[in-house]
């Protein structure tokens, strides 16, 4: 489960919950600190799984290309034990989920390929 | 009985006088006006006068006499009601009885033995167009034929005029539905849940009649319309009923039932081979295969494409994610039903088929649909499914130096059009867009024909009708007319045979006498391990060989000779040994020749319609371009074959500029005018 639990679904669904929540997942998310490293939230998930490589090769050339340089600057700063310049810092605008929904895709295709390892089949 | 001068000449007059008139057979010449053939089966040449469906041939003819039999059965007698009193003998009078729809002649010849004294008259409109008759008859007998004429009206009052007063109209037509007999002790249900295939057959037949122009139900109409036209008094109406299935213990009842049912799927049958219009061409041959096949055929082939090599990806693209199902799940599931889906590609054609057991229809139709009008043409099942196979189809091309040949062939010989490749480049530039683009152009209504065998036209029609009812309805895709250009081009390539492609294009329909002269030049021999007589055969060194070639297309046609060997100096002396005999061939044939020439073709021809594939690809074509052509009109045109015509046709094709392609050893192999090109 590279993706881990999420209630993200449940709050979106409601409008008082999302305009209570949604400031303080700003708030988070600047905390967090990644977007110091010019790194999108993406980025954090972790890629030792078989679909996480397999959605990380359904990214588009561009933004494979992207990723790895968001990386190497990121550790490049690590290196430094500094963050970035303000104006390389990850926009909120920017830090838009590029990878979840391959892994969520290729999370599907796992689940059907396992129903079908195993359903069982009558005849009408 | 009416004078000589009377008698109309479409009148077959049987009886007493039946010894002194000559039956009128129709002659050879004559055969073609009259008789018109579709999917294997004879029907009336005439459509405009006439709007009868059914076929008229050998086996229908049968079907006639088992459906005759079977009501006399039923009735227990030819006729009901005073049929006797009227025809008895009365002095200084000839009686006269005509059988209108007579078919074969069955009931009227069985009258005509119990009624000596009587003129029978069996008139059928299959055979001649109905004159006005200058006649006057005592009995007027109808069977069964509403479906000859538009609207039942016409023979009420044909009837009524004809009839010497006093005289007698036998209708007798059958109520399109299926009903419960009156023996049963309660009705249950409704009768159409009993037999819901023969109840939807009933159903669908009011609109394909209408389509004739056809009026029906007449059955339960009659008795109104004879009491309308004021003509008639005395109207009396008997229902029989006759079964459908072994239901009853009577075994007279069960060997009707049997005859009945059989008789039903025979006209359901004959329907089948109607082609249905219905913005989407469907066709069907039902053979009584265990299996069905079916099979989309598309006007996708590589001569249609924008971008090179598309129509590669989208054949291997079929069969991916839709918005129905997963690729995964419509392996898994074709797995299950226990059916084999296919994609292959030609230069005219994309043909996606589904061979399946029997009474699967429903499942992989509509497979074979969802891709067509909801194929999702991913981006990664472009890169992780498709793209890996359309580049080792491409590999696996380049060890086969007779394939090369013949791509390169089409491109000298057409350049465009025609001259794309089947198989996209090693180095393409193609994306899951452009397939996308491609499919979504192609995919409309007017550009899909729907082939099926093993299956009713019926039942596929209207499962086509259901899933492709959403897809657009004309496409955007087009393909200049082809024209010839002909010239030479040199291929490097290691590894299998040396080869040389010489060949002669053109544009327009295919010929019998190209088709004649590639069956008598072709050395397969016709029992293997032998030599057969061609010219080729005898001359060429041993190791190599030659096969002959002749690809034709809906608007060009490339013949031509394919040497192979082991090493250049063997092909070239087999090529000059094959083209000195095409010389020769092309001054003409003589005689014996020319026929074992023409009887090969044929065969040729023929067997191709055997195989599925062969049958598909066929039928597949002449529905897409709306020819109204069959396996018969192909034999009959090898029969126009002369010498004076082969001699013309295959010294024209020679005339032409010739292609040449060498695959292999470029060093080595011959170059044209080596060959006596």
């Amino acid at each position: 489960m590279p993706l881990g639990l999420t209630l993200a679904p449940r709050v979106l669904a409601s409008k008082t919950l999302t305009s209570w929540v949604t400031p303080i997942a700003h708030w988070y998310a600047n905390l967090a600190g990644y977007r110091k490293y010019g790194l999108k939230y993406d980025d954090l998930i972790i890629e030792e799984y078989e679909d996480v490589q397999r959605a990380l090769h359904r990214l588009t050339p561009r933004e494979q290309y992207d990723r790895a340089y968001r990386m190497k600057r990121a550790s490049h700063a690590s290196v430094l034990h500094n963050v970035l310049p303000k104006e390389e810092w990850t926009k909120p605008q920017e830090d838009v989920r590029f990878l979840t929904p391959h892994v969520k895709e290729v999370e599907k295709e796992d689940k059907e390929r396992a129903m079908w390892d195993t359903v069982f089949v009558s005849r009408k | 009985m009416p004078s000589e001068d009377d008698e109309p000449d479409d009148i077959q007059p049987h009886g007493e006088e039946l010894q002194n008139t000559d039956l009128e057979e129709l002659r050879d010449s004559e055969f073609p006006g009259y008789f018109s053939e579709r999917d294997g089966r004879l029907y009336q040449a005439d459509t405009v006068t006439s709007p009868y469906p059914l076929p008229v041939d050998t086996p229908e003819n049968q079907r006639h006499s088992t459906l005759h039999k079977a009501l006399k059965e039923l009735i227990e007698n030819n006729y009901i009601g005073p049929v006797q009193e009227v025809l008895a003998l009365q002095e200084g009078q000839q009686k006269v009885a005509i059988d209108l729809g007579c078919g074969i002649g069955e009931w009227v010849m069985e009258m005509a033995k119990e009624f000596p004294q009587v003129s029978f008259y069996g008139l059928d409109s299959r055979l001649r167009t109905a004159t006005p008759m200058r006649i006057s008859v005592d009995l007027l007998h109808a069977r069964a034929i509403f479906m000859t004429v538009r609207d039942y009206s016409v023979i009420v009052q044909e009837a009524a005029r004809i009839l010497k007063p006093g005289g007698i109209f036998l209708s007798g037509e059958w109520g399109q539905f299926p009903a419960f007999h009156p023996v049963l002790p309660e009705a249950r249900g409704n009768p159409g849940d009993h037999v819901p295939g023969l109840d939807r057959f009933y159903r669908m037949l009011p609109d394909v009649l209408a389509r004739r122009g056809i009026i029906s139900p007449v059955a339960s109409t009659v008795h109104e319309r004879l009491s309308r036209s004021g003509a008639f008094t005395d109207i009396h109406e008997h229902v029989y009923y006759m079964p459908i299935g072994p239901w009853s213990p009577d075994p007279m009842a069960q060997t009707l039932a049997r005859a009945s049912s059989r008789t039903i799927q025979r006209v359901a049958r004959n329907f089948a081979t109607v082609v249905d219009s219905a913005g989407i061409k469907v066709a069907a041959v039902d053979n009584n295969q265990p299996t069905t096949s079916v099979t989309f055929l598309i006007k996708a082939g590589s001569r249609f494409e924008h971008k090179a090599g598309v129509a590669h990806g989208l054949k291997n693209f079929a069969f991916k994610s839709s918005a129905k199902r997963t690729a995964l799940g419509t392996v898994r599931e074709s797995e299950i039903y226990g059916g084999v889906l296919s994609a292959s590609l030609s230069r005219e054609h994309l043909a996606l088929t589904a061979e399946f057991l029997r009474g699967d229809e429903q499942y992989f139709v509509d497979v074979l649909a969802s891709f067509v009008t909801s194929g999702r043409f991913t981006r990664h099942e472009y890169a992780e499914y498709v793209a890996p196979v359309v580049e080792s189809e491409i590999e696996e091309s380049k060890f086969n130096p007779g394939f090369q040949a013949i791509e390169a062939a089409h491109a000298v010989a057409f350049h465009n059009g025609l001259g794309s490749s089947l198989l996209a480049s090693p180095h393409n530039s193609i994306t899951h867009e452009d397939i996308r683009s491609f499919a979504q152009s192609a995919f409309t209504r007017d550009n899909i024909a729907v082939l099926g065998t093993g299956i009713d036209q019926a039942t596929l029609a209207s499962l086509v009708e259901q899933s492709l009812s959403k897809i657009s309805a004309t496409s955007q895709i087009s393909s200049s007319a082809s024209s010839y250009f002909g010239g030479e081009t040199r291929l490097p390539a290691h590894g299998g045979p040396q080869t040389v492609f010489v060949g002669f294009g053109s544009a327009g329909a295919p010929t019998p006498e190209i088709a004649a002269l590639s069956a008598y030049l072709s050395p397969t021999p016709s029992v293997k391990w032998s030599k057969g007589s061609s010219p080729i055969a005898a001359t060429i060194p041993e190791g190599t060989t030659v096969e002959v070639v002749h690809l034709s297309y809906s608007d060009a046609s490339l013949f031509g000779l394919l040497v192979q060997g082991p090493s250049g100096s063997a092909v070239k002396e087999a090529g000059k040994a094959a083209v000195q005999a095409l010389k020769t061939v092309s001054n003409g044939l003589k005689g014996d020749d020319l026929k074992k020439a023409l009887s090969k073709a044929k065969f040729t021809a023929a067997s191709a319609v055997d195989s599925r594939e062969g049958l598909v690809s066929i039928l597949g074509s002449k529905v897409l371009s709306g020819h109204e052509s069959s396996l018969d009109t192909t034999l009959a045109s090898f029969d126009k074959v002369s010498e004076i015509t082969f001699a013309k046709a295959a010294s024209t094709l020679v005339k032409v500029k010739p292609v040449f392609v060498a695959v292999g050893d470029v060093a080595t192999l011959p170059y044209a005018d080596e060959l006596g090109l």
